[in-house]
């Protein structure tokens, strides 16, 4: 019982480093109605800035974490540029595509800039156990549940009461009506997709600092995660983002100590092609809806 | 009966494209469908070619009632359909856009009925041009031919003269006059009176999904309904006392 | 020819498999990131089968390639009826979820007194085939590249085909094909039937060729690669797949050109061309150009012969 308990707080631990992951990428296809699948790579690359400049010029932790943030930022935009910008509202392959090509190149980038395998990244505080009760949990996943609460609730401020979060939902709702009324859309994209690329760097670096590395494997790795924790929640949908992602980290702990990692990641993996073949995005009414508006949209 | 649609209703969320609608078609006849912009016209076209379910009510072609059937399956047994914008494959060209997609008989046969069709909308000549560098007239004519190479018993024209200015709607409904009336039944939409005048003996009205009079031309233009459903009911000015 | 030759083009012959194999999909209007799952299949099959079941290689080959059309069908009933993004993102799980198990999956029999088989994230070594049978590379080069050109001979004969105006009517505008009386959703799957034999077929070939495959070998890069070939060489026809593979392995790889910036410049290629050529290099457009101007040769020369022979008289 204590495990079972353990094993599930462990997992929301987790699983509020996904949630965030998550929140980005819902971002992004929120406004964009397009999956950015150099994500994960955008944040490694701020990551491996951040790891060239620990290394290499002996940076501390914090200003780090910035350089990780910018990083990640500077990288999104030029993502945005080359594979969502030049693309209509149609063209949701061409941008997917394209944003797998940028990855490729991110990753061999990083491989180049830091050819070792395995980079230290500088831990931001210690792992050391802290202990309530029968319980144990590590302070830097508890940091990060914090931080990720943090960031979930200034997102949700911006959403909601700022003038740029409103542009972001009327965007995300209905982005022709949105251009109509005068909303700045192809700004207030670029802006939601360099805000999604920070909320990666920030879970970025606390997940680099966690583990203590950073391999170039890692894009890979945050993109997968995000993208399986947003098909949970619900495509699109900014709780849904989170709530998915907390689900993810659970099941994904459990599975682990259960099977092993690598029926963990199967399992991950699995449930996302559950979710896609017979739940894809939510709610039964929307869906014949939504092949309605397919055949409107072709008219 | 060619065709019979009984009680159509279909909803979109909380609106009505079809209410109830009732129409029939005898075959070898033509007939208009007015009606103001999302009055349901092009609704009624993506149920007849199957999509779109409708929420109740029967569409019975030829005796058959296909509301479920498959679209391919209704395409197969004899609807033709056109669309208000161009609907081509633009990088194939203009001879493959005409060849059905079923076997017509010996591929020899089959080619000598795309040929024909071709030499009946006057594309013959550019037979292996790309469909997107056709002009539009040309396109237009294109989906026609297309729809001619499967011999259909029906065919449902979704504003055929859109964008074309007066001389080409003149060649335009000439052509189907010629070709296409003669060979199969025709639900046509249009806006423009002259077009609906000159091509079909009866019309119906449909406003807010609802077929508000089904009459001949000349009595559907004098009518109070027609007016009042492209026009809006005029409100009267208060007297200034 | 030196090794190093028989080798790059032996890689070339065999990637092309699977870069025709996401080309068909492409074809038919869906982008899988997957094929390299039923490459992995292909391998392990063929691969079994002739290193533990002792079975020729043109039979163990075409196991390998029916396997991947069987696991191809099954997964496309439960995909195909999916929209465009979330397909390729099943695509994408699936071929995870195949790797994964084949870091599992583990099943060794006794040959000769050592063990062969499948040894989870070991992979499967001692394909032998080639070697017992003293097949030099050479000859297996030709092999591959024979099976090559029926495979883009089939190509040649299905784009003069009805069948393959239907496959592409319905990857240009599934609803106009439907109404054009195409069965779209049996058009996919026969696709991905087709799809997955590639790929199958092309992995046995792989599997005999190193004699060892893992599966790490199988992961998303091959599958992403495999997009990227058509998307850069051309969707009008089935050589740009090919030439695409040839971009990639013949000049960037093997170049020294590009040392360590293979994957950037591969990358920016395909971002860029998606932007301005977004069906590649040789499209339907410029196929069409080509056979066109090929058409009025042969005809300005057929029609020299005729004036020829007329003024003879």
């Amino acid at each position: 019982m204590i495990d079972l308990i353990q094993n599930t707080l462990d997992g929301v631990m987790i699983g509020s480093s996904y949630a965030l992951l998550a929140l980005g990428f819902t971002l992004i296809f929120g406004t964009m109605r397009r999956l950015n699948l150099a994500y994960g790579p955008t944040i490694m690359a701020g990551a491996y800035l951040g790891t060239y400049a620990s290394l290499r010029l002996g940076i501390g932790a914090l200003p780090v974490a910035l350089l990780v943030i910018v990083g990640a930022a500077l990288v999104g935009l030029y993502v945005e540029r080359l594979c969502f910008r030049p693309f209509g509202e149609g063209a949701v392959m061409a941008s997917m595509i394209s944003s797998f090509a940028v990855w490729m190149q991110i990753e061999e980038a990083a491989t180049l800039a830091m050819p070792r395998h395995l980079n230290a990244f500088p831990p931001l505080i210690t792992s050391a156990p802290i202990a309530l009760g029968p319980y144990f949990f590590r302070a830097d996943h508890l940091l990060m549940l914090i931080v990720a609460a943090v960031v979930a609730g200034l997102v949700y401020l911006a959403l909601y009461h700022t003038r740029f979060g409103l542009g972001v939902r009327t965007v995300i709702d209905h982005r022709r009506a949105a251009e109509l009324v005068g909303v700045p859309t192809e700004r207030i994209m670029m802006l939601a997709f360099v805000l999604a690329s920070s909320i990666g760097g920030i879970a970025g670096f606390l997940i680099a600092a966690g583990d203590g590395q950073i391999t170039p494997m890692f894009g890979m790795w945050a993109t997968t995660k995000g993208l399986i924790a947003m098909m949970l929640g619900g495509l699109g949908s900014v709780p849904g983002a989170l709530l998915g992602g907390l689900a993810l980290g659970v099941i994904e702990t459990h599975a682990q100590s259960l099977f092993g990692p690598q029926v963990r990641d199967l399992i991950a993996w699995g449930l996302l092609f559950a979710v896609l073949t017979f739940w894809p995005g939510g709610l039964l009414g929307t869906r014949r809806i939504a092949r309605a508006a397919a055949v409107q949209r072709r008219m | 009966m060619l065709l019979q649609l009984e009680g159509l209703t279909v909803r979109f969320g909380g609106v009505e494209a079809l209410r109830a609608l009732d129409l029939s078609l005898a075959p070898g006849h033509s007939l208009g469908l007015m009606g103001p912009n999302g009055c349901g016209k092009t609704t009624l076209f993506n149920v007849i070619s199957g999509l779109v379910r409708p929420d109740s009510g029967r569409v019975v072609f030829r005796g058959d009632d296909i509301t479920r059937s498959a679209v391919h399956d209704i395409a197969r047994r004899g609807i033709a359909r056109t669309f208000q914008t161009i609907r081509l494959f633009p990088q194939m060209t203009v001879r493959d856009n005409v060849r059905p997609a079923a076997a017509q008989g010996s591929p020899g046969e089959e080619t000598q009925i795309v040929e024909r069709a071709l030499v009946q909308v006057g594309l013959a000549a550019k037979r292996d041009t790309l469909a997107d560098e056709l002009s539009l007239g040309e396109q237009r004519r294109l989906e026609i031919a297309r729809a001619l190479a499967r011999s259909p018993h029906l065919v449902l024209m979704d504003e055929p003269t859109a964008g074309l200015d007066s001389e080409e709607t003149d060649e335009l409904v000439e052509l189907i006059a010629d070709a296409v009336l003669p060979a199969s039944g025709l639900i046509l939409i249009e806006h423009k009176p002259d077009v609906i005048a000159a091509l079909c003996p009866m019309a119906v009205l449909l406003d807010q999904g609802h077929k508000m009079t089904e009459a001949p031309p000349a009595d559907l233009f004098a009518s109070e309904a027609f007016r009042s459903a492209y026009l809006g009911v005029i409100v009267r000015p208060v007297p200034q006392s | 020819m030196d090794d190093y030759l028989v080798g790059v083009l032996s890689n070339i012959g065999i990637i092309s498999f699977v870069a025709l194999s996401a080309y068909v999909l492409l074809l038919a209007g869906e982008v899988s990131f997957g094929q390299q799952a039923f490459f992995a299949i292909g391998a392990y099959a063929a691969g079994m089968a002739s290193a533990m079941l002792r079975w020729p290689l043109a039979p163990a080959l075409c196991l390998g390639a029916l396997i991947g059309a069987v696991a191809a069908v099954a997964v496309g009933r439960a995909t195909l009826r999916l929209t465009g993004l979330y397909f390729s993102m099943a695509t994408l799980a699936f071929a995870e979820m195949v790797r994964i198990a084949f870091e599992i999956f583990t099943l060794q029999v006794d040959i000769g007194g050592s063990r062969v088989g499948p040894n989870g994230p070991d992979g499967f070594g001692d394909i032998r085939y080639l070697f017992e049978n003293e097949i030099t590379s050479i000859q297996y080069l030709c092999a591959i590249y024979v099976l090559l050109a029926m495979v883009l001979a089939g190509f040649f004969m299905l784009e003069r085909s009805r069948a393959g105006r239907m496959l592409r009517q319905a990857g240009t505008d599934a609803v106009l094909a439907e109404l054009q009386g195409v069965r779209v959703v049996r058009v996919r799957l026969i696709a991905a039937a087709a799809a997955g034999a590639l790929a199958g077929l092309g992995g046995g070939l792989y599997a005999h060729l190193l004699t060892y495959v893992e599966p790490g070998n199988f992961n998303i890069m091959l599958g992403v690669h495999s997009l990227a070939y058509g998307l850069i060489g051309g969707l009008g026809t089935a050589f740009g797949p090919v030439l695409g593979v040839l971009i990639d392995i013949g000049l960037l790889e093997s170049s020294r050109l590009f040392a360590g910036y293979r994957m950037i410049v591969f990358g920016g290629l395909v971002a860029v061309l998606l932007i301005v050529r977004p069906r590649g290099l040789l499209d339907e457009r410029a196929v069409h150009r080509i056979s066109t101007y090929v058409k009025g040769l042969f005809d300005a020369l057929a029609a020299r012969r005729l004036d020829r022979s007329l003024r003879r008289r």
